[in-house]
């Protein structure tokens, strides 16, 4: 079994330039922080050792000025939780010890010299400590900051304590105790340590840093000859998450995943094993800064404009789309995402945000002689002529992609208003100009991108408990194939409108159901050309849950108006436990064969998801 | 000396003091809503008003302004293995929550955002905020709006079922009519401790008169100065054995930014 590097070295190419790029600013304002935090923070304490053990839990904090100097203040965490845990029995009598009273210590005015508080009555549940020194010169971020590395001592030598009934539990199991001579909280303040045991990312990282992701088996087996497998996908999804101070961030997620179809099936072509056999994918590669009113993110990420959802896209326009497998995975594996600039600007009820792209990225398309090969307008020209060369834009200033967007939120109505100027991402399949090929018939074709001007508009609301939904979008100079031959590349310019229009309704309380109507026109549409004047879609989803939601059967339909073609997705998920989570599903699609859905009527599949969240 | 001076300075002198003493009244009247008022609405049971009971019983429950706190939802049902999620729940003022799902793993990174009684929802497996309604189940027998409704008084209407506290057991009766149809429930009956606005139990019925779950407020403790229900035992009656424990922890007050309850800001919530 030999596993293609192509993809592999495809990706080194295209994204770890980036990647690295990003990373090291990432870094640099990173140590830059780091170096300000030791020299600046006096309560700096990284190379003493941490002692998180069996301790009452401080579970949040908070700082105050009050007459006479500053609060800290810390709240240990309540007593319910500490009657939950069965192996540590100092820690339940303590907290239930310590809700008793409150206390109040006093640290020297030096600040530098603190280390531990110590506290002359243990029996607090909320402990309150007078710091003298004024600290208003410091920013919240870096008071925040301060309060995580703060530690606490609580000597409880000599004191004994009579353990109560917990709140909401039983008598029975009171009795009196001597506690441990020295307990000592040195739990880091603002983090819930039960939590983050049970939490998915709770590998031991530095603070702030969250790794998690998950692990997929996804298996597809045709229903029409040849009956096989279709899939065997293994993936592996790291997600990091790096809070490095308050206000600036770093995100970032691979996917490494293989298919062993193109492994052990061998009716595939070499060029679609390549294609679809293995991959290294960065999902997500980006810093925020994340200051005021403004956040603003740069590297590689996903930006999505649109309010429906259920794989026909209208406004969702800013990222390309990863179609090889038609628009039947998941909807956020199908968005690709982009290396970009996106700055975005809060005012209350308001947002802009300015989008700025290179067009590095566009549609994913299955190779020749995929089950999902795409789209049906190209596939008879492009199979009688073979391979066809693919021209994507130079990769410079002018060519680049800029959007901007304004969203309002008003007595319930969520509205946005866009602009975008980029590359169409599907390619236009062109008759090429060389010097010896004088007819369309004798041009060589080619897969080129064209320039687009996108306007678009979205909305939603809450009505009598259904929620509306609405998109529209309106394309300047869209390419189209015509049979004009008066058209020197066998192609024309058109303005289109899409837009879809949704509502979503609860019955019962039980049955979640969704109703979209689709609809895409060509404007001053011209009968040499290749595509519909007008496409209308209808689509229906419905879901329910049973046994605590752990099951969910759900069905969605969609189908053409003019022409019937249509694609049936029944699916149950159940839910293992809290980390796992199984998919069962199988996906229709009939119709005639030069149809949006109908075209991949013999690709019918059986299919499962198996997710492993860690 | 007064007499001594003349009765233009006289004059000028009264008009000082009349400042002066407009002043002092102000200073008085803005010391008093500052710190008075909050003790008038905790004497509020000494009227039995009722708006003023369930303010009163609304500060109790949460404080009020900005604050944060963790939320663990633990679901029982007969011969089950008892079901956790756990949320951080942001609120900003009396109509803005947001709530993020941190545990179980399958829903981590799920966040819900209310802002009035407009729902979205944002999902790693859709990375989209998506607008919902308030009636969507989240899990168990906590609803969305179980979570994030906090204050009794913007939703309901009140009027007390009873004259005066029951003798036996000290608890005033008070009835509380939906103000829309976007209200989680139709009608809720909460009893209450008068004479310190403890909240202790409640009945949620649907607008047909059915009783859809009961809720019981315990584990009273001293949280920004008062001594609130920090967990909450709900129940439907229906499903006999079944029923959902919210814990509240790690309550605090802070002053949230504005940007954190937009629906925009969903996909860069950090988790």
């Amino acid at each position: 079994m030999m596993l293609n590097l192509r993809p592999i070295s495809s990706w080194l190419r295209r994204d770890l330039l980036w990647t690295v790029l990003v990373l090291a600013l990432c870094s640099l304002t990173f140590q830059t922080k780091t170096a300000w935090g030791a020299m600046n923070d006096p309560l700096a304490w990284d190379n003493e050792p941490k002692r998180v053990s069996a301790t009452p839990r401080i579970v949040s904090g908070r700082v105050y000025d009050e007459a006479g100097g500053t609060i800290i203040e810390f709240f240990l965490s309540d007593r319910q939780v500490a009657v939950n845990m069965e192996t540590v029995r100092e820690d339940e009598i303590l907290l239930r010890g310590l809700a008793l009273g409150a206390s109040q210590a006093s640290i020297p005015s030096s600040s530098e010299s603190v280390r531990w508080v110590h506290l002359d009555s243990p029996l607090a549940e909320t402990v309150r400590i007078r710091y003298e020194e004024k600290i208003k010169h410091f920013d919240q971020p870096r008071l925040e900051q301060r309060e995580r590395r703060l530690r606490v001592l609580l000597p409880l030598k000599g004191a004994e304590t009579s353990t109560g009934p917990a709140p909401g539990g039983s008598v029975e199991n009171s009795e009196t105790i001597r506690p441990a001579e020295s307990v000592e909280a040195a739990t880091l303040l603002g983090e819930n340590p039960e939590a983050a045991e049970n939490s998915p990312g709770s590998l031991s990282l530095p603070e702030g840093v969250r790794l998690g992701g998950y692990l997929l088996h996804h298996s597809a087996y045709r229903s029409h000859s040849p009956r096989r497998f279709a899939s065997l996908l293994n993936r592996l999804d790291l997600n990091l998450s790096s809070e490095i101070s308050p206000w600036f961030s770093f995100t970032g997620e691979v996917w490494a995943q293989y298919d062993a179809v193109f492994d052990l099936f061998h009716d595939y072509s070499a060029q679609v094993g390549r294609d679809m056999r293995s991959d290294v994918i960065v999902r997500q590669a980006y810093c925020s800064l994340d200051a005021n009113n403004f956040l603003i993110s740069l590297g590689k990420q996903h930006i999505v404009w649109g309010e429906t959802v259920g794989g026909l896209f209208v406004a969702d326009a800013v990222t390309p789309k990863d179609l090889r497998e038609f628009i039947l995975p998941p909807v956020a594996d199908i968005r690709k995402s982009i290396w970009a600039l996106d700055v975005q600007w809060y005012a209350g009820n308001a947002h802009l945000e300015f989008v700025w792209f290179p067009s590095t990225e566009f549609h994913d398309l299955a190779e020749p002689g995929y089950d999902f090969y795409f789209p049906m307008r190209f596939a008879k020209e492009l199979t009688a002529r073979g391979s066809v060369a693919v021209q994507e834009p130079p990769v410079t200033l002018n060519n680049s992609s800029v959007g901007l967007r304004f969203s309002h939120l008003y007595k319930g109505w969520s509205t946005s208003f866009f602009a975008l100027h980029r590359y169409d991402y599907f390619p236009s399949l062109a008759g090429a100009f060389t010097p010896t090929s004088t007819l369309p018939a004798e041009r060589d074709l080619v897969l080129r991108y064209e320039r687009l001007s996108l306007f678009g508009s979205t909305f939603s609301k809450d009505i009598l408990g259904s929620v509306l939904r609405g998109e529209f979008l309106y394309t300047h100079n869209k390419p189209f194939r015509t049979q004009d031959p008066l058209e020197y590349d066998g192609l024309v310019d058109k303005d289109t409108i899409d837009y879809v229009l949704a509502i979503d309704h609860t019955f019962y309380s039980k049955l979640d159901t969704n109703f979209q109507f689709l609809q895409k026109w060509i404007l001053n549409c011209d009968p040499e050309l290749i595509e519909h004047q007008k496409d209308s879609y209808i689509s229906l989803w419905a879901q329910s849950g049973f046994f605590n939601n752990t099951i969910q059967p759900e069905i969605f339909f969609a189908f053409q108006l003019e022409e019937p073609n249509y694609l049936v997705r029944p699916r149950v998920t159940f839910r293992f436990g809290n980390k796992t989570k199984l998919i069962v599903g199988y996906d229709e699609m009939g119709g005639d064969e030069d149809l949006f859905f109908g075209q991949f009527t013999e690709s019918d599949r059986f299919y499962t998801y198996l997710y492993y969240f860690f | 000396m007064y007499e001594l001076l003349s009765a233009r300075r006289r004059t000028l002198l009264d008009k000082r003091l009349t400042k002066r003493h407009i002043v002092l009244a102000l200073v008085f009247a803005l010391v008093w809503v500052v710190f008075g008022a909050p003790a008038g609405s905790l004497r509020a049971q000494q009227t039995l008003e009722p708006e003023k009971l369930l303010t009163c019983v609304d500060n109790v429950r949460n404080p009020q302004g900005d604050y944060a706190l963790r939320v663990k939802v633990t679901s029982h049902s007969p011969s089950k293995e008892p079901k956790t999620a756990e949320y951080e729940v942001l609120v900003k003022g009396r109509d803005k929550t947001l709530i993020k799902t941190l545990y179980p793993p399958l829903d981590r990174g799920t966040s819900m955002l209310m802002l009035g009684y407009d729902l979205w929802v944002h999902m790693p497996t859709i990375r989209q905020p998506l607008r919902i309604s308030l009636q969507q189940r989240l899990l168990g027998e906590v609803a969305y709006g179980d979570i994030a409704r906090a204050n009794f008084s913007g939703d309901y209407t009140p009027s007390l079922l009873d004259k005066e506290p029951d003798p036996a057991t000290g608890l005033l009766r008070m009835e509380l009519m939906a103000k829309n149809d976007q209200v989680t429930y139709h009608k809720v009956i909460l009893w209450i401790v008068p004479e310190n606005c403890r909240p202790v139990r409640a009945e949620f019925y649907a607008p047909s008169g059915k009783l859809l779950k009961t809720c019981s407020y315990e584990g009273y403790q001293e949280v920004e100065g008062l001594l609130r229900p920090c967990r909450l035992v709900m129940e439907d009656p229906l499903k006999e054995g079944s029923f959902s424990v919210m814990e509240y922890s790690s309550i605090r007050s802070e002053e949230l930014p504005e940007k954190f309850f937009s629906k925009h800001y969903m996909e860069n919530l950090r988790y």
